[in-house]
């Protein structure tokens, strides 16, 4: 009997600790393709559309703000930037919106001696996704007005997003 | 597990289609005023479930051939719902959602492309 509850009051600490550790607005990471991991796509993609312009896509959890998916998309773009040896970008495009994802209610049951989540039901989470496309400048002295300096958008976003 | 894609070609034949049927592609292939560029930038498809909700988000640019002027630039973003009472196999239901939300998706730009009063058989 002492096993069982023993058994009982770890399983729920278990739980409460899952659920705590999840509660957390996305962070500036990578999206991980669902397809092979079951991952729910959080984070951001990117892909180049021609040669200096790329889009880039954030799907927040639906604990992160419509501002911080704007802005991870930001600091992902002046990465991207960085990384083709650039030092500004202007944005072409933006648009933050908020999506819709059914996802299952689950309670654990004990089949055959082993716990396994069972469906009960389905909620409907709304998640914030920020969409970017951007320029890179060609490295020159003057920018114009409305470029963006890749080391000043680093410097601003990294700290507060990680 | 592997769901369906929708890669660009498809994209574009669909597109071809539904301007086609609204009757705003152009039948030659002679100084067309109107040049129409789409790029899919993003479909974004649920691990799994019951409930497969697909967003896409598709740019479109409008160009007038006369001066190189982009007359319309947009992302367009639509959701398509499908549930086990459209397809009970997970894979078909995908596939469903995919199409639905590329239709959806089409179709909000034509309805923009209506709002601009672009003359019919224009676009290339």
């Amino acid at each position: 009997m002492g096993a069982i509850k023993c058994l009982i009051g770890s399983i729920i600490i278990l739980i409460i600790l899952g659920l705590v550790g999840c509660a957390r607005p996305t962070g500036y990471t990578k999206s991980a393709s669902p397809f092979f991991t079951g991952a729910k796509g959080y984070g951001y993609s990117d892909k180049r559309i021609s040669d200096d312009e790329f889009s880039i896509v954030v799907l927040g959890n639906p604990l992160t703000s419509k501002a911080r998916v704007a802005e991870i998309a930001l600091l992902r773009a002046a990465h991207i930037t960085k990384e083709q040896g650039r030092t500004h970008f202007v944005i072409i495009k933006q648009k933050v919106e908020t999506t819709e994802k059914a996802v299952p209610i689950s309670i654990p049951l004990f089949i055959g001696g082993v716990l396994v989540p069972v469906p009960v039901d389905e909620k409907t989470n709304r998640e914030p996704l920020a969409i970017l496309l951007i320029r890179l400048l060609p490295l020159e002295s003057a920018y114009p007005q409305d470029a963006l300096n890749v080391a000043d958008v680093i410097e601003q976003l990294t700290k507060y997003l990680q | 597990m592997l769901w369906s894609k929708v890669g660009t070609n498809e994209l574009h034949e669909a597109l071809r289609l539904s301007l086609s049927q609204h009757g705003f592609l152009s039948t030659s292939d002679v100084a067309v005023p109107f040049r129409l560029e789409v790029f899919l930038i993003e479909l974004k498809q649920p691990p799994g479930g019951y409930t497969l909700i697909v967003t896409s988000i598709i740019r479109y640019k409008l160009t007038r051939s006369r001066d190189d002027q982009v007359v319309y630039d947009d992302i367009i973003t639509a959701s398509y719902t499908a549930t086990p009472d459209d397809a009970f196999v997970a894979l078909h239901r995908m596939k469903l959602a995919n199409e639905g939300s590329i239709r959806a998706n089409i179709a909000a730009f034509l309805k923009h492309l209506h709002s601009l009063s672009i003359k019919k058989s224009l676009i290339q």
